[in-house]
């Protein structure tokens, strides 16, 4: 009795490892682990519904992996999880909404640009005295940790900086009343203002920072040539286009994607001066000497 | 591998990173000595709750403690700093909260430590209490009471250390305590091995101490 139920035992594995072969032989496709965000959307987010993640990264990353030919193994992880993961190699390819920076670049790679996006801060609806990010001095302002609106406000501001593993706990101590601003990614902050913060936050000022999101990869990746292929290929044949409109509403204006990592570097480095001197103008005199200030600001990052 | 050896020695955030220890100490052992002192009232008040005889009260007394030991610290953190919060439209500032999750949360684990060391005293204590005059009351004030508290000791002193490592998941509500402050130096530099070790000694520096202090009271008490 106890060989029949042995044998049933050892034909069943076999099945299972012919059958695994099976799936393994028939494209010969690899298996990359793709770390993404737990939520920020519209790149990435849980869909209570389905239980699965969806939003503009997901569905690039996919069309990515049919074009060049692997499988996804998604992994989701905090946002300073997968900042730390790429550099020490523990992901095969990182998508999170992630802004090419020179500080990201020494520890790992990035693909060519694939999103043009900026910085934007939210108050509450009722607020009067924070009307631009000069205004935040001295005030507390929430934002996430690990990201690039962190450094903007210790860089660049004086404001009292308070962090949060998830952006959407920045929103909610705002909506508390706990901070008086919050400071994220465009995109992000207007969907939640539209979606949970309807006449409760506005947004307000001038976008900062010319950010441009981009894939990671570890250093030496053998796929991501691979993948500048497949997203220049879905550029041009209006693929990107059509999951762009899906996600965002209206049309990419795909001249405001730099053609490389480095020279989204470039506008980033720019933008930060730039996005200062703009705002100064636009209030005239009574701002020179901010000017200045802002000026050796930026020299002093530039170092 | 020999070349990161050395960064263990010439790590520039010894320096840098100091600061951030020593500021977010402060902090941690603010909201430690204050959650726990108000957690030991609380632990008191419900673990004599737990020893009456009246149904009522024993069965608030164990639904408080069982709800807080059989959830997770960090739920309790997120549930009171952001649920009830917009629930009830009270804004707890993060330390409040902090300190209002230690105390509930150790007060719960008090609790259980109080019912234990008043149980562990010899029922002819209380007789004996009794048939002197003494009132109930009395007899827990003047006799159970003193005794039970020595008995104590050693598992209250295990309780701080354990709600002090608690503190250290309150990053989640922005309480800028040693490990918050930590992981934003370490986000700003992107080097992580040196700052964490340095978080490490952060926390045994009062651990280690409270364990050989709570040793010796252990010894001198002799329970």
């Amino acid at each position: 009795m106890k060989k029949k139920w042995m044998g049933l035992a050892a034909g069943a594995a076999a099945a299972v490892v012919l059958t695994a072969c099976g799936n393994d032989g028939d494209g010969d496709t690899p298996t990359y682990t793709v770390a993404t965000d737990s939520s920020y959307v519209p790149f990435e987010f849980l869909n209570e519904e389905t239980g699965e993640m969806e939003g503009f990264d997901i569905d690039l990353i996919n069309e990515v992996a049919d074009r060049v030919g692997f499988e996804i193994d998604l992994e989701v992880v905090e946002f300073d999880g997968i900042v730390s993961g790429m550099g020490t190699g523990r992901y095969d390819i990182g998508i999170a909404g992630m802004t090419i920076t020179e500080e990201r670049a020494e520890n790992f790679e990035f693909s060519n640009p694939y999103y043009s996006a900026g910085l934007i801060l939210a108050v509450r609806a009722d607020e009067e005295e924070i009307q631009s990010i000069e205004d935040v001095d001295g005030r507390p302002v929430a934002t996430r940790a690990a990201t690039t609106s962190e450094t903007y406000l210790q860089q660049n501001t004086d404001a009292e900086v308070v962090t949060f593993p998830d952006i959407v706990n920045a929103y909610q101590d705002l909506q508390a009343g706990r901070v008086d601003a919050a400071i994220y990614d465009l995109p992000n902050v207007l969907y939640y203002i539209e979606t949970e913060g309807v006449g409760e936050m506005e947004a307000v000022g001038d976008t900062l920072t010319g950010e441009q999101y981009g894939i990671a990869f570890p250093e030496d990746s053998e796929i991501r040539e691979d993948v500048n292929d497949a997203l220049a290929e879905m550029m041009e044949d209006g693929t990107y286009a059509e999951i762009y409109e899906e996600w965002f509403g209206n049309e990419p204006n795909l001249d405001d994607l730099a053609d490389s990592p480095e020279e989204a570097m470039e506008i980033l480095a720019e933008s930060e001066e730039e996005g200062n001197a703009e705002e100064n103008d636009g209030e005239e005199e009574e701002n020179a000497e901010n000017n200045v200030e802002d000026e050796e600001n930026a020299d002093n990052n530039e170092e | 591998m020999f070349d990161n050896l050395t960064v263990l020695f010439s790590s520039p955030h010894y320096t840098n990173a100091l600061p951030f220890i020593w500021q977010g100490m402060q902090l941690t052992l603010i909201v430690t000595f204050v959650g726990v002192f108000i957690g030991f009232v609380i632990g008191s008040i419900f673990g004599l709750m737990r020893l009456s005889k009246n149904k009522i009260i024993y069965g608030i007394a164990t639904v408080y403690i069982e709800a807080l030991r059989g959830t997770p610290i960090l739920v309790q953190a997120l549930f009171l700093y952001f649920g009830v919060s917009e629930f009830i439209g009270l804004n707890f500032t993060a330390i409040q909260a902090g300190i209002l999750v230690i105390a509930l949360n150790a007060g719960a684990y008090i609790a259980e430590i109080v019912r234990g060391g008043v149980e562990s005293v010899d029922k002819g204590q209380t007789e004996a209490g009794r048939s002197m005059g003494m009132t109930s009351t009395q007899t827990m004030r003047y006799i159970v009471w003193p005794q039970a508290f020595k008995r104590m000791i050693p598992p209250l002193g295990n309780q701080f250390i354990i709600s002090l490592k608690d503190t250290s998941i309150f990053a989640v509500i922005s309480l800028g305590e040693m490990t918050y402050l930590m992981r934003q130096y370490v986000s700003t530099t992107g080097d992580p091995f040196v700052p964490y070790i340095m978080l490490c000694f952060g926390y045994l520096i009062i651990t280690v101490p409270s364990m050989i202090i709570l040793r010796r009271v252990e010894r001198r008490l002799d329970v």
